[in-house]
């Protein structure tokens, strides 16, 4: 008891005081979630092309907002914990945009197996050549040897 | 000799008070959490390359897996992230000792916190029994990733029956006819390759779930938990959650592609 006592000049920075969310309020996040299901799966059955990727990303996107915000009480949770949960998130964003702005620049495979840069029409840098024009180990294609190297080939 | 117990029994004796207590304990939930969102992006970033790549066989493959069974399995996800959240909310109301009936909060306590937690732990069990019966599907047929693509239980010696063409050609169509897929792709071994490591590390992370429940519940059978302290089951709903977030986008981008 004395402890207790001693412990009342902490005042609110003793406890922990939780924010306890209301069972209407967990019932109709779970409500919404299963709405949205519901209309990712509907969504799907309309044909949108190019944009059914992107309407399902948004979708899921808002059903983790309501996860995250609701059941995972980020809406009462501390700014600094935020920071590291959106924070980690915003390099997710990053980590795929650089991935992509690579692999998605590396021009048209054909057939074979190598890459076509689609701007030129030649073989992409770093291409692995097709099969019968490979004969010793070339890290360039041809029309993309640098004119010295090619001196000093001759050179020799 | 002073510092030997210095408050409430659940107080570690590194901490000065519980507030402090429960502020580590969610800024280092937090910081998994970030690393785990980080570990399955790698996964996220090889699907957003390979369907870029791949669209066709991105196709042919969401046709060859059940999309209801996955709906199913969101559904059940779903259900059990709200009964966490639900048993988070039990713990913190407590026994609520000394309220008067007309004050007290519903569904708060120490059974509520069982109840919610066993039934977060069933929904779990569910969606390992469904994944079970997606899973021996495919391994049965042989849609399975790389070298084992049409080489039925894994087996290199043995060569995927009419099933497994069946099933292909059916896919092929729903693929073709919903204008996703002309042809049945070679890169499909590489859907589903995608599609096992994805779900299997979502998977492994259930079943780890499964274990920390039945953990979570035992400390609360025990009487380990109050409305002053329950931060366990707070860091375990929010791993679960998290498990809940991942299966979220995992469904649309594997299951629902035209």
């Amino acid at each position: 008891m004395a402890d207790a006592h001693a412990h009342d000049d902490h005042g609110d920075d003793y406890l922990v005081h939780s924010h306890i969310t209301s069972i209407k309020t967990y019932v109709l996040v779970f409500g919404a979630l299963v709405f949205l299901t519901g209309l990712t799966v509907a969504a799907y059955n309309v044909r949108l092309g190019d944009y059914n990727l992107f309407v399902a990303v948004l979708i899921a996107m808002v059903k983790s907002s309501l996860v995250g915000a609701y059941f995972m009480h980020l809406k009462y949770e501390k700014k600094f914990n935020i920071l590291f949960f959106v924070g980690s998130l915003i390099f997710v964003g990053i980590f795929l945009a650089y991935t992509l702005n690579d692999t998605e620049n590396r021009g048209e495979e054909s057939v074979q197996g190598e890459r076509i840069d689609p701007g030129t029409g030649d073989y992409a840098h770093g291409t692995a050549l097709p099969l019968e024009t490979q004969g010793e180990f070339q890290p360039f294609p041809p029309n993309m040897i640098p004119s010295d190297a090619e001196g000093d080939g001759e050179g020799d | 000799m002073a510092n030997e117990h210095h408050g409430p029994k659940y107080l570690s004796h590194h901490f000065d008070t519980p507030k402090q207590q429960f502020e580590s304990a969610k800024l280092g939930m937090w910081l998994f959490l970030g690393q785990e969102i980080l570990f399955f992006s790698g996964l996220f970033v090889a699907y957003g390359i390979f369907r870029s790549w791949y669209p066709e066989s991105f196709s042919v493959g969401s046709h060859l897996l059940d999309w209801k069974m996955g709906a199913i399995n969101t559904i059940v996800l779903l259900f059990s992230s709200f009964t966490a959240a639900m048993a988070v909310r039990a713990s913190q109301v407590g026994e609520q000792e000394g309220v008067p009936e007309s004050e007290k909060l519903a569904l708060g306590g120490k059974k509520w916190t069982s109840i919610f937690l066993w039934i977060t732990f069933l929904c779990a069990a569910g969606f390992m029994v469904v994944k079970y019966f997606e899973y021996s599907h495919k391994i049965h047929v042989g849609t399975l990733p790389g070298q084992f693509f049409g080489h039925p239980g894994f087996n290199m010696d043995e060569l995927a029956g009419p099933e497994f063409y069946e099933e292909l050609h059916r896919a092929g169509l729903a693929a073709y006819e919903s204008g996703g897929a002309t042809v049945i792709p070679y890169h499909l071994r590489t859907f589903f390759g995608i599609y096992f490591v994805m779900t299997g590390l979502h998977g492994l992370h259930v079943l780890i779930g499964m274990g920390l429940v039945l953990w979570i519940i035992r400390k609360n059978q025990r009487g380990d938990f109050s409305a002053e302290y329950n931060t366990p089951v707070d860091i375990f709903a929010l791993y679960w959650h998290l498990v809940d977030l991942v299966w979220i986008f995992l469904f649309p981008l594997l299951y629902l592609i035209d």
